[in-house]
Formats: structure tokens, C-alpha cells, sequence
């Protein structure tokens, strides 16, 4: 992923010298695509809104921890955590498994796939909410890494760092939802 | 190179992270494997249906006033960590130090070679050579792990032992990763 922009760097600066109006700057530029990926994956569970302002104020907070390398993938990295997070104390008590006496050991267990959000059943021919509704089918590991690909624009790299797992996960994850994506897709493209 | 290797150096690719000597094999890939470049045109299509279409969030983007409200009653903002500067440790002082312990003993193994070459009843054998070469190697590596050792401690004292990328008020057990340590 790209770092961070000279502008970008220099709205930092000048909010950590007490200019605010430089942290409003910084929040208005990543506001689209982080608010865009907290959205899409808190579908229909919870209050996206209050994950994107906790997701600042925690950022805010630690600021003294932020290494100045990338602050959008600093913040999608806790806006990640959150949802984990609110999940898991969403989620009703787990019994183990009967067999394996094993619990769910990921919070892709505990952030199912909602299968359908806010959005409706009948799509249309509104591309965009066709889009919507076909990342809502991924299974959620895939979604998150389709959604910090296109929206934070973040290397496999910083994804499986993110996910807490290894680049070649993370490549696979991305590799079955272009797959699935396309598949979906393709009489939305043949549409047009 | 499989189609599976293929697919996942377009990944690369895409996000920039593809080495330059790999991009050569890959466009070869492609030349001859129509499926892999059916993947990446629908990787190119998917970037950009969903940059154009899918990316907008429907519903109203969040105001900035809850947040800039918040950060007002925060206060300024905490100053970035700077680690302390330790007077008995420092990268250069360090890496001058190994350059003089490499240079010192590459000096003694230069002369113990050419000792060798001089007519001497009393000439170091090769065997005794290449073992004083092999000494003054392990040596330098001793200092360096030494060396490492040191600087490991020396963060953990000033409690530099959070990579500042990860989130620094993560909630609850760490996410077990694919290997099941918790990061």
C-alpha cells in the first residue's frame, strides 16, 4: 500500500502541534473508505457509525504509537479489531463442541456472514447494489480482504497482518472472492 | 509455473508488491494460459465496477463533529514515542564496532596467510590457517549475536516491544493466527 501523502503527513504534524482543524482534514480524507469497509462489514449487526468514530477516538488516543508509515491502514487495522471485538460480546455463550470439545477459535465464527443486510432481496439492475449484495454473500474472511484491497488499497502484506494470518491466506481468501465475485457478477456484465 | 502460482503473483501484481524479475515469467504465464488471464481481467473488471459502482456506501456518510468533539476533550494529542538515546548503545557505535573486530581479525588471517607463504621451519600448517580464520568468523558472529542481544534488552526496557503498526489498545485475547499463536 501506498503511505501516506506529503499532505497527509503535514495535516498530522499540524494536528499533533493542536490544529484541529488538520485532524477534521485527516478524517474527512479517509472517511469514505474506512466508514465504506465498517459498513460492509458490519452489515445489518451493530452501528457502523459508532465503529468509525470509536476507530478515531481510539486512534486518537494512541497517536504517540502510530509509526507515521500508513495511518489509513493503522485505522482499518483497528477498525478491524472493534468489530472483532463487538462481536464476540455480541454474540450469545458457545458451547463447546460435544466431540472435539472446541469452541469457535476465530472471530469469523462469531462474524457470520449475515447472508442479507439493510440491502434488499431484489436487487434490481442497480449495479452498485448488486455489488453490495454479492459481498454480503462472501464469507466474511473474504469479504474483509476484498473490501482492504479496494477501499484501503492495503498489500497482502499489511492484510495478513491485519487478519492474523500468512500472505499466502491472504492471497487465497482474495482468490476465491474474485472467483465467487465474477461468478456472481456476470450477468450484471453481460447487461451492460 | 502452475496456474496457481500465476494467480497469485496477479495478486501481487496488482497490489505492486510483484518483485520486477517476476513480472517477466508472468506475462510468459499469461502468453499461454487463457484461464489466468480470464482471472485478471476479472480482477481489473471487479477494481473497477466496484471503484465505480460498489465503493459509495448508500446510506450518509458519519459527521465529522462527534469526532472532532471528542478529540477537543481529549486534549492534544499524546507525542510520538521517541526511544531514548543510550549512551553505552547506539546502530553506528555498534556497527563500528564490528567493522574494527572484522577488520582486526582479517588482518590477523591475512598475516598469518602470508607468514605461511615466507620460508619458515616454524610455518603455520593450512589446517592451523583455515582454523584461525574459522575462529575469527565465529568471533565477529558471537559479537553480533552479542550485539543483538543487547539491543533486544535495551527495548525492552524502554518498552519499545510493540510494533507500532498493530492496534495499541486491542481488545480482548489476540486472533489466533492460521498457526495458532496468538499475535
Amino acid at each position: 500500500m501506498a503511505g501516506m501523502q506529503p499532505i497527509e503527513r503535514e495535516w498530522l504534524e499540524q494536528y499533533r502541534r493542536g490544529d484541529l482543524d488538520a485532524l477534521g482534514r485527516l478524517v474527512e480524507q479517509y472517511r469514505r473508505p474506512l466508514y465504506s469497509f465498517i459498513l460492509k462489514m458490519t452489515e445489518g449487526r451493530g452501528d457502523p457509525e459508532e465503529v468509525f468514530q470509536e476507530t478515531w477516538i481510539r486512534a486518537i488516543r494512541n497517536l504517540d504509537r502510530f509509526d507515521d508509515q500508513n495511518l489509513l491502514g493503522w485505522l482499518f487495522r483497528i477498525a478491524h479489531n472493534l468489530i472483532i471485538d463487538r462481536a464476540r460480546k455480541s454474540r450469545p455463550e458457545v458451547q463447546p463442541s460435544p466431540r472435539t470439545g472446541q469452541t469457535a477459535t476465530t472471530w469469523f465464527d462469531q462474524v457470520a456472514a449475515s447472508g442479507l443486510g439493510p440491502a434488499t432481496v431484489t436487487a434490481g439492475r442497480d449495479l452498485g447494489k448488486q455489488i453490495e449484495l454479492a459481498l454480503e454473500s462472501l464469507p466474511p474472511e473474504q469479504r474483509e480482504v476484498f473490501l482492504l484491497r479496494m477501499d484501503g488499497n492495503m498489500s497482502f502484506k499489511e492484510i495478513a497482518k491485519v487478519q492474523g494470518v500468512s500472505i499466502n491466506t491472504a492471497l487465497a481468501r482474495m482468490h476465491y472472492a474474485v472467483r465467487k465475485l465474477r461468478n456472481l457478477l456476470k450477468d450484471a456484465y453481460e447487461g451492460l | 509455473m502452475n496456474c496457481s502460482k500465476a494467480r497469485k503473483w496477479l495478486l501481487l501484481d496488482d497490489a505492486g508488491e510483484l518483485p520486477a524479475d517476476r513480472r517477466a515469467r508472468l506475462a510468459a504465464h499469461l502468453a499461454g494460459c487463457a484461464e489466468c488471464r480470464n482471472f485478471a481481467a476479472s480482477l481489473a473488471d471487479l477494481r473497477g465496477q466496484y471503484r465505480a459502482e460498489g465503493g459509495a456506501p448508500n446510506t450518509p456518510l458519519p459527521t465529522l463533529t462527534a469526532i472532532l468533539t471528542a478529540a477537543r476533550g481529549l486534549g492534544p494529542p499524546p507525542a510520538p514515542r521517541r526511544a531514548p538515546h543510550v549512551f553505552w548503545w547506539s546502530p553506528p557505535r555498534a556497527l563500528a564496532a564490528v567493522a574494527a573486530a572484522f577488520l582486526f581479525f582479517s588482518a590477523l588471517a591475512v598475516g598469518l596467510w602470508r607468514h605461511r607463504l615466507a620460508p619458515s621451519a616454524a610455518r603455520p600448517s593450512d589446517a592451523a590457517i583455515r582454523a584461525a580464520v574459522g575462529l575469527a568468523i565465529a568471533a565477529i558472529e558471537n559479537e553480533w549475536c552479542a550485539l543483538e542481544g543487547e539491543l533486544a534488552m535495551a527495548r525492552l526496557e524502554i518498552g519499545d516491544w510493540l510494533s507500532a503498526t498493530e492496534d495499541p489498545a486491542a481488545e480482548g485475547p489476540a486472533p489466533v493466527n492460521e498457526k495458532g499463536a496468538g499475535t
